[in-house]
């Protein structure tokens, strides 16, 4: 069984976008899946209802209670399909339950404009004087297909109330806001942290309603004369508060507002959940959530730019990588590690000390660091490197690995006139 | 590295804390490490802040391998910090599957670790070449297991990646 809720009426303060919102609200606070047929009319299946609510004059009742405290007038239609509950939605008021045996018989009587018939079509069945769809049901399928074309059988279908389709599941506009005017300023982190809990409460219970996750979150702040805003982006989608909570907390704790605050506003935008299908030989990963809130601490801990995956960049640049932020991986195929050979890996001096190369017949013979004098034993180079020289970023140096007597092996570059200690081979 | 690698290519999460900014991500990826599986945490000198990041990664939970590389700290700063960061580190990790390897100058984890290994520098593989210069071909290590520990040690030989 099927339910619609139909609503022509939009109150007054009510824009059209709020009202469709409220009934999508409305319809998922009794099913998974809704589907919007037009701004103001919602269609969901009441399966399974009957074990929760009883009979179905109760569940429409319900659903009618709901509504109307949601401060929507609508209709409430209850049918064996969607479309018959549409359509008896549309020309009702207050609730009608119809049940499948009198379906055809009710829709007999309802007005042929209610089908959405193109304008020749229903010229024609003008012209042939049907008024009611109980009329247009019973004319020959095979007449109706040839003079009306295919789509009419459809129609017909429908006046009698025998399609049956799947609801086409749609999502809310993308973005839940929440507003909150303080009656007196708030100066305190822990005060502005507690009504933002309150915030984010609310609107994770409807998240979690409408089956979705936020995946960016902007808070932002009245302030006395002044205004707050700061987005925080989540690369692993959430829809519960206690993590939010914290990593807002973060983000205030590292850029205070500059004055007390008079309003909150916070948006979060709604993507659908990431779900993972986890088998038995996939190793175990970090649990999203607890992630999310971990990275959130190191960012704050040790600066934003400094926590994520390291990337690549297709470029001769002596350190061709950047970070980027972290997001779930997708779990692909576990393979086997190849026995790869031991390769050397740099460890490079962050940033790269300045030092003196003193050279004796073209090859180098001593590295100076600071007050060390290091004696070069052996020496690979020079190895001249440039690019990017067409744009602000080029660069242009020579490169040497030396052996060095204490048994390390140290890369430097010239760059400019000055020598750079760069790092060690480990 | 070769840890990281195995480790990604079992689609493991696996986090890397770099108190002095040494890592090269060029040279893990030549060794077969899946850099999208790998978190890079990146201290710049703050030891304090390396620490507590560990912390924090293994609070979480679910990491395959979680390397703290101090290496870059002068063996006078490893020696003044609190053997309880150590017994912190074991007792979250205990129970788990998540393996915790400190890299630095020298073993500073007491009687915390389960296994210590010494990396010693052997020698140098140079190919002479003429006028003076060579091509390094890479390094030899000794390698000696202090604990448990076990009598001889293990050459290794590692060359440097191709650019």
């Amino acid at each position: 069984m099927y339910a619609c809720i139909h609503s022509t009426t939009v109150p007054d303060g009510v824009s059209l976008k709020t009202r469709t919102r409220v009934l999508l609200e409305c319809a998922r606070g009794f099913a998974p899946t809704a589907e919007l047929t037009n701004p103001g009319t919602v269609v969901f299946s009441i399966a399974g209802l009957g074990l929760l609510y009883g009979p179905l004059e109760i569940i429409a009742q319900i659903i009618a209670d709901r509504v109307e405290r949601a401060g929507i007038r609508a209709s409430i239609a209850i049918a064996h399909n969607a479309d018959a509950a549409i359509l008896i939605a549309s020309c009702t008021s207050g609730f009608e339950v119809v049940r499948p045996n009198e379906t055809a018989v009710r829709l007999s009587k309802l007005d042929i404009r209610l089908l959405p018939l193109s304008p020749e079509a229903m010229e024609t069945l003008v012209l042939w004087g049907i008024r009611t769809l109980g009329q247009f049901a019973n004319l020959p399928e095979d007449g109706v297909a040839q003079r009306l074309g295919q789509e009419a059988v459809r129609w017909q279908r429908l006046a009698r109330g025998a399609v049956v389709r799947p609801l086409i599941e749609v999502h809310p506009d993308g973005i839940f806001i929440e507003k909150l005017e303080l009656d007196y300023p708030i100066e305190v982190l822990d005060g502005l942290v507690f009504a933002i809990g309150r915030i984010l409460t609310s609107l994770c219970n409807r998240l979690v309603k409408a089956g979705l996750a936020a995946d960016e979150m902007i808070v932002s702040l009245g302030l006395e004369g002044a205004e707050y805003q700061q987005t925080v982006r989540l690369p692993l989608p959430l829809d519960s508060s206690k993590p939010l909570l914290r990593i807002v907390r973060f983000e205030l704790e590292k850029h205070p507002p500059q004055a007390a605050i008079c309003a909150i506003s916070i948006s979060l935008h709604t993507v659908i959940p990431r779900r993972v299908q986890f088998g038995l030989f996939i190793p175990a990963s970090p649990e999203p959530a607890k992630l999310e809130l971990t990275l959130a601490r190191l960012r704050a801990m040790v600066g934003e730019g400094n926590v994520g995956v390291p990337q690549l960049i297709d470029s001769n640049h002596p350190q061709p990588f950047h970070l980027v932020p972290f997001s779930t991986p997708q779990i692909e195929e576990i393979r086997e590690e190849r026995n790869r050979p031991l390769v050397l890996a740099i460890r490079y001096c962050t940033p790269p000390i300045q030092s003196i190369l003193i050279f004796k017949e073209g090859t180098p013979e001593r590295l100076i660091t600071g007050k060390t004098i290091r004696r070069v034993t052996d020496a690979a180079g020079p190895w001249r490197l440039s690019g990017d020289w067409w744009n602000a970023d080029s660069w242009d140096r020579e490169e040497w690995d030396l052996g060095l007597a204490n048994g390390m092996v140290c890369r430097v570059a010239h760059i400019g006139n000055e020598w750079f200690l760069e790092g060690f081979y480990d | 590295m070769k840890l990281f690698a195995s480790a990604t290519a079992r689609m493991e999460i696996c986090a890397y804390i770099d108190a002095t900014g040494t890592f090269d991500p060029f040279s893990a990826v030549a060794t077969g490490v899946l850099l999208s599986q790998l978190v890079w945490v990146r201290c710049e000198g703050n030891v304090d802040a390396a620490l507590r990041s560990a912390d924090h990664l293994l609070q979480a939970g679910g990491f395959g391998v979680v390397a703290l590389d101090l290496g870059g700290i002068s063996i006078r700063i490893l020696r003044r910090i609190p053997s309880s960061f150590w017994y912190r580190y074991r007792r979250v990790i205990e129970h788990t599957p998540t393996i915790l390897v400190i890299l630095g100058r020298e073993i500073v984890t007491r009687s915390c670790a389960s296994l210590q290994l010494k990396l010693r520098p052997e020698k140098t593989l140079w190919v002479a070449r003429g006028g003076g210069s060579g091509l390094f071909r890479g390094l030899s290590f000794e390698l000696l297991r202090v604990k448990p520990m076990r009598q001889g040690t293990v050459s290794l030989i590692a060359s440097p990646r191709l650019s």
